[in-house]
């Protein structure tokens, strides 16, 4: 790569309409779209390109004890740092991925549309605040980033919002226990559905059908789970230009503090490049969004660029997801897959405040694998003092390692989670660090968030669900998330909500069409900019909100 | 249990150079030659005969698989383990004056494990017992339970890393 970097040209492109910086899913889609209807786009991505042909290659990595959970797709490092404080240490460079294509590279790759009650918050609830738009703006775009990103799914989910079209693919049928956990459901007049997500079920858009190597996080060697580097590829053959491994470390603006002049980037030389446009987009998601906005501070602009609410970095929101884990009396799935085809939104709606908005997610938990067991030399792959001190006992080789698999083996283990909602606090947020800064002397993002007892209750509420469905499947409870202890939550990877849309510019950063209220040339595309964050997964709304923006933008400039 | 060909190519590009899909995996995704690969006949020799120290004495054809699954690394991975092959060869000659794969079973093992290849941390640039359980260990484990049949020693058709669970992941067995 690095003999690579010397012989790429990072210099500013010439006339350009629109510099978009960015090249994750939001980034990508409006560029494509943008070029699709004539405009010069120039796109800035801080992260590398990926060979695709290395796919297989970053699976053996993954697969493989010698390498750890950021080597696949190189995070970490002092390009990476950050902070957190609060009391939640939260884990930022396991939950996002810098480079062409962002964080789809790693995702899962679950789309669901938000409901509708979650553009009404304050209204039905009187809990956070309500979007500017509601679903019915959305939906068509919903259909749109359906159809662009290639979403597998069935209409059998009585709990979804309205829809207009069948999916673009039919859903992936049902594993052994997602039948189990769906007779114990409708014992308990629970209702289950398909899981709809961006990966082939049959070939669609050029792109193979579903392979089952069960590595969709983080890597899909097939290419059937969609990432952002489908529609940059696209955006190419359209015209526009990728500038890799070119970090945006402020955006400028001249005389008047209302438009911007410049995006600021620094090449892999450490030469400082200035790219002008006529319009910029900045597409970073939820974290480097108001990092950059923040970094970009100015005299007129003293508390960070479009920042005149005060709020940029403010009602940080992650969906926080616990587990329940446990022992069947008979097998559960024998063959690994990677992803669950089955979730209930049941319990997403609600009449009261509290509990919040759940989703279950009925897990296909996967057999111990032997190849897991074998390369940690017998032992438990789980065994830290073993992986910290490996020479304390010897490996375990021939019929000695197969009897050690076996007795390690199990398919009895079953396990649902919920994915929980978090409500948007203004403490919750994203600042730049105090002490920390990135190579090119960009303060590095400090994250903080914790959770309040509205989720503390939700996350009750789902165990009480969790705990009735696996007593109806004569499950025993072996593991269970503990929501005291921050170090045992997990997070849903989603940072959404630091420049949150409205209508005042006194409490949010962008007006419904995505434009700061501060800067004239300025369109925000980003999950930064959700107002709530529901129990869905972000990405489809991410994505439907890039097509609609585009469509503004186009109409616009 | 017995190793086949496709098992090596599915280990090599997660079966999917058995399935079709348009992948630049490897050399391996062309018919092989034990000729043609990179590392010397004594270093495939002493490769194959590692095999037979830490895969279960159930799994047959392990030859052959290894042969292909080697053929298709690509050169520098194939060079790093000739490298850490010959190593294990010279030790077994200083400690029995004879090369690895002539040794006995029982005298295979004492080898690796007198180098303290069963106890040392995995690294592909590190000492030679580092290496060695990191290019002839632990990839040969790799290659086996990444494979339908090294998978089937406990009943899994399609383990983790074999691109054909889509077909399976439904079974009700």
């Amino acid at each position: 790569m690095t003999g690579a970097s010397t012989a790429v040209d990072r210099t500013p492109a010439a006339d350009v309409d629109v510099c978009v910086v960015g090249a994750g899913v939001a980034g990508a889609l409006v560029a494509d779209s943008l070029a699709a209807e004539g405009y010069r786009v120039v796109v800035l991505e801080g992260g590398p390109r990926f060979d695709e042909e290395s796919r297989l290659e970053k699976m053996e990595k993954h697969l493989r004890p010698e390498y750890g959970p950021g080597a696949v797709w190189r995070m970490g490092g002092p390009r990476d740092r950050f902070t957190t404080s609060g009391p939640v240490t939260y884990p930022l460079n396991r939950t996002r991925v810098k480079g062409v294509g962002g964080s789809t590279l790693h995702w899962l790759g679950i789309v669901q549309r938000l409901h509708e009650k979650d553009f009404e918050m304050r209204s039905r609830y009187g809990l956070a605040a309500d979007w500017p738009i509601d679903y019915a703006d959305l939906r068509p775009y919903y259909a749109a980033a359906e159809r662009e990103l290639g979403v597998a799914g069935a209409a059998d989910n009585p709990f979804a919002p309205p829809r207009e079209d069948d999916y673009p693919m039919p859903a992936f049928p049902r594993s052994r226990t997602d039948r189990l956990f769906a007779d114990a459901c409708a014992s308990l007049g629970i209702e289950t559905h398909s899981a709809p997500q961006a990966r082939n079920s049959e070939p669609y858009d050029g792109r193979s059908q579903c392979q089952g190597f069960d590595t969709c996080v983080p890597v899909c060697p097939s290419g059937a789970k969609y990432s952002g580097d489908v529609h940059v590829r696209r955006a190419e053959r359209r015209g526009v230009r990728v500038i890799d491994r070119a970090p945006v470390v402020r955006l400028e603006h001249g005389t008047d503090p209302a438009t911007l002049s410049a995006a600021v980037y620094r090449t892999p030389d450490g030469t400082l490049h200035r790219q002008a446009a006529d319009h910029f987009v900045v597409a970073c998601g939820g974290v480097e969004t108001p990092r950059l906005l923040l970094a970009s501070a100015s005299a007129a602009h003293p508390d960070g660029l479009a920042n005149a609410s005060g709020t940029v970095g403010r009602y940080f929101m992650d969906h926080v997801t616990v587990t329940t884990e446990a022992r069947l009396d008979r097998s559960g799935n024998r063959e690994p897959i990677g992803f669950e085809t089955m979730h209930s939104q049941q319990f997403y709606d609600h009449d009261e405040p509290v509990p919040g908005s759940i989703q279950l997610i009925f897990d296909n938990h996967s057999p111990t694998s032997p190849r897991q067991v074998a390369l940690h030399g017998g032992r438990d792959p789980e065994d830290r003092v073993g992986l910290l001190f490996p020479g304390l006992e010897r490996d375990r080789w021939g019929d000695d390692l197969l009897a050690a698999i076996r007795e390690r083996f199990t398919d009895r283990l079953v396990s649902v989670r919920a994915g929980v909602e978090v409500l948007p606090r203004a403490d919750n947020r994203v600042s730049l660090a105090a002490d920390a800064t990135d190579p090119h002397g960009v303060p590095a993002p400090d994250v903080s968030i914790q959770l309040s007892g509205h989720e503390r209750r939700t996350i009750d509420r789902a165990f009480e669900i969790h705990e009735a469905i696996l007593d109806e499947m004569g499950a025993e409870v072996v593991r269970q998330t503990d929501p005291s202890d921050p170090d045992d939550l997990d997070w849903g990877r989603h940072h959404v909500g630091t420049t949150r849309m409205g209508t005042d510019p006194a409490t949010s950063v962008v007006d419904p069409r995505l434009r700061t209220h501060d800067v004239d040339n300025l369109s925000i595309v980003s999950s930064s900019v959700f107002v709530t964050g529901g129990a869905a997964a972000p990405t489809l709304t991410i994505a439907a909100l890039a097509l609609r923006a585009a469509e503004h933008l186009a109409a616009d400039l | 249990m017995r190793l086949s060909r496709r098992d090596a190519l599915v280990a090599l590009a997660g079966g999917a150079a058995t399935s079709g899909v348009s992948l630049a995996v490897s050399r391996a995704a062309h018919e092989t030659d034990p000729a043609e690969s990179s590392l010397s006949s004594e270093e495939l020799a002493t490769v194959v005969a590692v095999a037979t120290v830490v895969y279960p004495s159930a799994v047959e054809g392990i030859e052959r698989f290894v042969e292909t699954y080697v053929s298709g690394l690509d050169d520098a991975r194939a060079g790093a383990m000739g490298e850490a092959a010959a190593g294990v060869d010279r030790q077994a000659r200083e400690a029995f004056g004879t090369g690895f794969a002539a040794l006995s079973a029982d005298a295979r093992e004492t080898v690796l494990r007198d180098m303290g290849v069963d106890r040392v941390a995995s690294n592909a640039e590190g000492t030679l017992p580092e290496r060695a359980r990191y290019h002839l260990v632990n990839t040969l484990l790799y290659a086996l339970f990444t494979s339908p049949t090294g998978s089937g020693l406990v009943g899994i058709d399609d383990p983790v890393g074999c691109g054909s669970g889509f077909a399976t992941y439904r079974t009700d067995r």
